[in-house]
């Protein structure tokens, strides 16, 4: 059996629609447990206070904001290699997500800045990359919605696989010192 | 934790819901537009496989 069947939509489509309830169950599930391990569960931090809590939705936003990038490069790097149908509609089904969260870790970034830093918003390499991101994100919709034709997608995914070295060089090293310190009463 | 203190969050309430509260209108907002695309894209497909047909007769 190969794996390859699945690039037609055809295919795929079936296997995805008999998947979706059981995501849809585990998704609740985990939403559930994580919304109480944030809010309830989690002691308030000695110096933040409950502020701190924005870190239980901001990060995640932040890690998916990058990770469905990587994930759109993933499968532009497989529409150009194999030309499979499935991958550019795989890249323009992630995109508006992908968008979604990079705007939502911005938001949640801003309000958790204003009271840790005493600022909204400050032209850091983190936080402008991240802009950058939701700049990308929305530059592929335009595209994409604007001019349906088959190639551009194709076209797209060679620029997006290529952006991916800039925008991870530009992310992860500012990532190890820029999350505002995070200290709880138990670990002192 | 009272009700009271639920709602002030020692005075940051707006930043800790206002965080909170956009991501449940987000959560809600992807689950209408997965929809949506979901059924764009099958429609898409139908179309595709519909027109591949029509061009193997054609033939």
């Amino acid at each position: 059996m190969s794996l390859y069947k699945y690039s037609s939509p055809a295919v795929f489509f079936p296997l995805a629609g008999k998947l979706v309830p059981w995501f849809t169950v585990l998704a609740v599930v985990f939403f559930v447990i994580g919304l109480y391990l944030g809010l309830v569960a989690a002691p308030e931090d000695f110096q933040q206070g409950e502020v701190y809590r924005i870190i239980f939705i901001h990060v995640p936003a932040a890690w998916m904001a990058m990770f469905i990038y990587l994930v759109m490069a993933m499968y532009g790097v497989m529409a150009l290699t194999f030309n499979t149908r499935l991958s550019a509609m795989m890249m323009e089904a992630l995109a508006p997500t992908g968008a979604m969260f990079t705007a939502l870790a911005l938001w949640t970034g801003a309000l958790w800045g204003k009271p840790t830093w005493g600022t909204y918003w400050a032209w850091d390499a983190r936080m402008t990359s991240t802009l950058i991101l939701l700049f990308l994100y929305i530059g592929y919709l335009a595209l994409v919605t604007r001019l349906k034709t088959r190639s551009v997608p194709i076209r797209l995914a060679r620029c997006w696989s290529s952006s991916v070295p800039l925008m991870c060089r530009s992310f992860i090293f500012p990532l190890s010192g820029g999350i505002p310190c995070i200290r709880v009463h138990r670990c002192r | 934790m009272n009700w009271a203190a639920i709602f002030s969050l020692d005075g940051r309430a707006f930043y800790i819901w206002g965080s909170f509260g956009a991501f449940a209108i987000a959560m809600i907002l992807e689950i209408i537009l997965v929809r949506m695309r979901s059924k764009r894209a099958q429609a898409g497909i139908e179309e595709e496989v519909m027109a591949d047909k029509v061009k193997g007769r054609a033939k």
